[in-house]
């Protein structure tokens, strides 16, 4: 360092007496910690706030007293002592007669956002400080602070008033500026969360800057031009050569690496070295020559794996001069793969199709000229990164390779390393992918339109395959209306074991949802299997929080299922009367308690039916509807109430779907009666179909309030009975028509003329587009299909369609919409069907009717 | 002798655990609209001096009549106001001067009599320390400095990491313990043989008149006499930024016992003492006046 002494000080009559006060102190909870390598948290030589403040305030008061200032400091050293309280800090600056006040601090942003600039605040609202001039001082320091060109700054300094600045703290202010009688401020020099200012924030000549910078705002305030010194600081990069610090958000010329342990030789114009210093080893690349006389200097630098470089720079009195540096590696051999991956054999096992192609080298690659000479065969569209400073390209196919195909990837002689210097000889690997190339779903709840139940919902990913259990949670995101993630019960998430057959992940959500209001569960296509293979695209489900246990003030409840020593087995297959249990649980809707089935799902099938003394009781009218409280499990199993008329002449089954849901749902069963009739309940049915894939081993569901009610004519064309005309009805229709879904089937006919065809999808549109808001009447009377009465329910021989006019055929399809049997008469054998649910189509003329039939052997 | 501590410090214990301390009253001044912060209270406890949030301005609240006396709207006035021992009131007004842009403090004298303000020590720069004592008061300034009397009787006050005892004219300066940061809120005790002081980093310390340590109270500010025996003190914490928690605590001067007369979470903070009673206030300036039976 050059030597200097304050002869030429010219002093004013009172030289100005300065309150610093570095902030915080003693590495304890209200000191600001971040962890950056190689220190571990909490290790009081990392970066501490209370370390790097205190650097600048020793620095600021060193300055200020060379210049013939007197002044004060809250605290010299760091320990848990000398963090003074704020009333404690304000009292010593009063008492010590100080003209200003400067607090000195680093920010946070507090958030995953990171930026850099320097803020500085005062007390009292925006442009009304406290104790006048208070504005002006801050404006003197952050004008000075914001020439640092070694630090990369996001946006220029901002200036604000403590009440205006923390409009929630009810104009209390900062504790260090509240009563304090000096014109006063409060520093936020950067910010130390965004690493590379972290990084620089451990550099003495750094701190020691911004605390010359500090002496410099007092020097304007005061209006002192007669100091005579200036400093010159730098930032020394690569000039290329690609900075990684983990993910973190990095700006500008953050992004190149700093170099560490260079040497800064500061000479005079004929060359001859004045002074030395050297960068540290910390990742900042910082250097700086303090105090010096005003003039034209050369500095220059040097690193053993970098060419040197000198620079021209001027002095200027009472001014920070800044000269960064960006050095250009030293490269002397050409670039070499030495190491790439995938390595295959001709007979070795084929590669999964999204299998990334990685090249590594002897050197830090220009990424651009490489990349160009990267050729695969036959062609892929793909994308590259880059890592680990250059000396890693990665090549990624942005969609899976084609199966069973054999690539070869090709680098030629274009290639080139950062030094120019090219591959001299091309480099060429070949390998074959397999049969397989994406990630298939199987089910994923809700499903697009569902209603789920507000309150301690759960979402559900099932795939071919098991999933790979990290990082999940960033790629399966739930979103109200404006965008805001909500929470996930992370600890009770269940995810597949390897014996599973098919992959699947279940997350509670831990936040409560609000009813009426429309969510969004988004897949991002990156959610991948243990393999590696991930989703074909990512997949947005929109859907709509309910209060399933809304009250049904115009039902009768004819169930509480509050005491489960009531019920009792009517009957069962084998899998049933052993394993299925019935009790309470406290998990309810209603009342004081649900009833819980836990039904083993057998491969072969199975059933399981049960009543009670109100359920045998209760008397159903033809033109009644039934509904059901039923907390799902996904579990696929079907419930069904199974329905004698009086007259023992019609069995209808009331369809309540498969539970392919979670949680709480309000579900009106589906079924035929005769309006003429009256209708007593047989039992209530769980069973599982064995056409269908076993989805879970065991199914655990509750219910609540069985409830009936006059039917409803509905809105003319709302499918899925949400009350209005949506997208959602024409989907259920497409679903219903291409998969069988038939979850909607009793309202998919809206036409009323026994067929669920593209008439009904046609008149959704219309009703969307406006063209017909209702129907006429008429076409909401029963028409052909009501003739057709199908029997008996369940069959374990025959069932018989019967109609007022011929009946040309009847069709069986099995609930996935799979084509079973077809007979040419009016009946159907299901003697050798296998037990289950199934639809029965019934042509009659020019009409088709469909009907819920059951097997039951 | 190992048995005889045992016994000692038993005996302590059932001291400790004896006293007890009742809060008997306690009154919202200003009716809480007006708030209020710096209380100080004079030695009779009828008279109240108050300021703003940031020590702008004084006023004078007479607790028998509840009036109301502007005595300053001056900068800084409120900060270190003291009540001297021939009932006067006596503070410090701070400005900047345009020309240079230092700060000037100005030495003030209120007259109970008069019900006016004078100047007493000129505006000079740099810092102005309030002595006040049994006898009479001070103002040390950098450059000046104003006396009532050359003998003030006994007086106190702090300078830098110095206590400043004055005893018949006679100055002792003395650094009892060590504190880079400085003293501060110097007081006599009402029996005039102890002095209670904060030194920074250590908290509040009390020593005889030779400068002797006789008892540290811990890390606590803004020490006042509650009696002879008993210091009500500031307990306070924050996150750098603001205050987290504040409160009052009673304090006995031997360091024996310590008594919380409000929560943390009250905010309150700025005690005062006078005359038997205890005034304070809270973040947001509510001014609160308790009285208090303490059994031993």
């Amino acid at each position: 360092m050059v030597a200097v002494m304050a002869t030429s000080i010219a002093r004013a009559q009172y030289m100005p007496h300065v309150y610093i006060n570095p902030g915080h102190g003693g590495h304890t909870s209200n000191d600001r910690n971040v962890v950056i390598y190689p220190f571990v948290q909490g290790d009081t030589a990392g970066y501490w706030e209370s370390n790097s403040n205190l650097k600048k305030g020793f620095a600021l008061r060193n300055c200020l007293n060379l210049k013939g200032y007197t002044t004060s400091i809250s605290r010299v050293r760091n320990d848990e002592s000398d963090d003074l309280a704020l009333s404690t800090i304000v009292a010593l600056c009063n008492q010590s007669g100080a003209d200003i006040f400067y607090s000195i601090h680093s920010n946070a942003t507090g958030v995953p956002a990171r930026r850099n600039h320097i803020l500085g605040l005062y007390r009292g609202p925006t442009g009304s400080p406290v104790v006048a001039n208070s504005d002006v001082l801050t404006l003197k320091l952050m004008q000075r602070l914001q020439v640092n060109q070694a630090a990369v700054w996001t946006s220029n300094y901002q200036i604000a008033g403590d009440f205006t600045f923390y409009p929630d703290w009810n104009n209390a202010g900062l504790g260090v500026l509240r009563g304090n009688n000096a014109v006063s401020m409060l520093s936020e020099g950067s910010f130390h969360d965004y690493i590379p200012e972290t990084y620089r924030l451990m550099n003495d000549n750094y701190c020691w800057m911004e605390g010359w910078n500090f002496s410099l705002g007092a020097d304007d305030y005061f209006g002192y031009q007669f100091f005579g010194k200036g400093c010159v600081a730098g930032n020394i990069r690569d000039n290329r050569m690609p900075r990684i610090i983990n993910d973190f958000i990095m700006f500008g010329d953050d992004n190149r690496e700093p170099v560490s342990n260079a040497t800064v030789i500061l000479m005079d114009m004929n060359d001859v070295p004045l002074d030395t210093c050297y960068t540290d080893d910390m990742y900042n690349g910082i250097y700086a020559f303090k105090m010096l006389d005003p003039g034209t200097y050369k500095i220059k630098v040097e690193q053993e794996h970098y060419y040197g470089q000198t620079k021209e720079v001027t002095v200027e009195a009472n001014h920070s001069s800044y000269c960064n540096f960006d050095l250009a590696r030293i490269r002397e051999t050409p670039p070499e793969v030495i190491n790439y991956s995938p390595v295959w054999n001709e007979g070795d096992a084929p590669l999964k199709a999204n299998t990334p192609v990685i090249f590594e080298f002897n050197w830090d690659m220009n990424t651009n000229v490489t990349e160009n000479a990267f050729h695969i065969e036959p062609a892929v569209e793909g994308h590259f990164s880059w890592e680990d400073s250059n000396y890693r390209m990665i090549f990624e196919p942005n969609d899976a390779y084609d199966i069973n195909t054999l690539y070869t990837v090709t680098l030629d002689t274009t290639a080139e390393h950062g030094g120019g210097m090219k591959l001299q000889e091309p480099f060429t690997l070949q390998f074959k992918t397999t049969y397989r190339k994406y990630l298939e779903v199987i089910d994923i709840f809700p499903h697009e339109g569902d209603p789920v139940h507000y309150k301690s919902a759960t979402i559900e990913l099932r795939t071919d395959s098991m999933l790979n259990n990290s990082y999940y949670y960033d790629k399966i995101l739930l979103t109200d209306k404006d965008g805001n993630l909500l929470t996930y019960n992370r600890r009770n998430t269940k995810t597949g074991k390897n014996t599973d057959p098919f992959g699947f992940i279940r997350i509670p959500v831990a936040t409560n949802m609000t009813p009426g209001e429309e969510y969004t569960l988004t897949i991002l296509s990156e959610m991948s299997d243990t393999a590696g293979i991930h989703l074909p695209e990512t997949i947005v489900h929109k859907f709509t929080a309910v209060d399933a246990g809304e009250e049904k003030p115009d039902a009768t409840v004819i169930e509480g299922f509050e005491d489960a020593s009531t019920f009792s087995m009517v009957t069962a297959t084998a899998n049933g009367p052993e394993n299925t249990q019935l009790s309470n649980s406290t998990d309810k809707l209603f009342g004081s308690k649900s009833l819980q089935i836990k039904y083993p799902c057998s491969p072969q099938g199975g059933q399981y039916e049960f009543t009670s003394p109100a359920i045998s009781e209760a008397t159903i009218a033809g033109n009644e509807e039934l509904s059901l409280h039923i907390f799902g499990d996904m579990s696929y199993v079907d419930i069904n109430i199974m329905l004698n008329s009086t007259d023992n002449t019609d069995h209808p089954i009331i369809d309540f779907g498969k539970i392919d849901f979670h949680g709480w749902r309000y579900v009106t069963g589906n079924g035929t009666l005769d309006p003429n009739k009256t209708y007593k309940i047989e039992s209530i049915f769980i069973g599982n179909d064995p056409e269908n894939p076993i989805m879970i081993s065991s199914a655990t569901i509750k219910l609540d309030n069985l409830l009936k009610s006059q039917k409803t004519s509905g809105v003319y064309g709302d499918v899925d009975g949400d009350g209005i005309v949506s997208s959602v009805d024409i989907t259920a229709l497409y679903n219903y028509l291409l998969n069988g879904d038939d979850t909607f089937l009793s309202t998919s006919d809206i036409d009323g003329d026994g067929i669920v065809s593209s008439v009904d999808i046609t008149i959704i549109y219309n009703i969307l587009l406006g063209n017909t808001s209702k129907a006429p009447e008429t076409e909401l009377e029963p028409t052909t299909n009501t003739t057709v009465k199908v029997g008996p329910v369940p069959s374990s021989d025959y069932i018989v369609a019967s109609a007022a006019g011929y009946i040309q055929g009847v069709e069986l399809y099995d609930l996935n919409g799979n084509l079973v049997a077809r007979n040419g008469g009016n009946y159907m054998n299901v003697e050798g069907l296998r037990n289950g649910h199934y639809i029965l189509k019934v042509y009659t003329g020019d009409t088709v009717s469909s009907h819920h039939v059951a097997v039951k052997h | 002798m190992k048995k005889a501590l045992l016994l000692l410090m038993g005996a302590w214990a059932l001291l400790t655990s004896a006293q007890q301390v009742t809060v008997t009253s306690s009154t919202t001044l200003l009716r809480g609209v007006e708030d209020a912060f710096y209380p100080c209270l004079n030695s009779a406890g009828d008279k109240l001096l108050y300021s703003d949030v940031d020590a702008h301005g004084l006023k004078m609240l007479n607790l028998t009549t509840q009036a109301v006396t502007i005595i300053s709207d001056k900068n800084g006035a409120g900060f270190n106001a003291k009540w001297s021992s021939d009932g006067n009131v006596y503070y410090v007004t701070s400005a900047i001067n345009p020309s240079d842009r230092l700060v000037y403090r100005t030495g003030m004298r209120y007259d109970m009599e008069r019900k006016m303000s004078d100047v007493v020590l000129e505006a000079q720069h740099g810092a102005v320390h309030l002595e006040t004592g049994t006898q009479g008061m001070a103002f040390n300034g950098t450059h000046r400095t104003f006396s009532t009397a050359p003998n003030r009787g006994l007086s106190v006050y702090t300078t830098g990491s110095e206590v400043v005892l004055n005893i018949n004219g006679k100055e002792s300066r003395y650094t009892p313990v060590e504190s880079y940061a400085g003293y501060l809120w110097a007081s006599v005790s009402p029996k005039g043989d102890k002095v209670a002081f904060f030194a920074a980093g250590k908290g509040i310390i009390v020593i005889n008149l030779e400068g002797k340590v006789l008892a540290e109270l811990g890390n606590y500010e803004m020490p006042c006499w509650y009696n002879n025996d008993y210091i009500v003190a500031q307990n306070a914490s924050d996150d750098g930024y603001q205050f987290t928690s504040s409160q009052i605590l009673l304090l006995k001067a031997d360091g024996t016992f310590h008594h919380e007369l409000t929560p943390k979470t009250s905010m309150t903070m700025q005690p005062s003492c006078g005359g038997g009673k205890i005034v304070y206030t809270t973040i947001d300036g509510k001014l609160t006046m308790i009285t208090l039976d303490i059994k031993e």
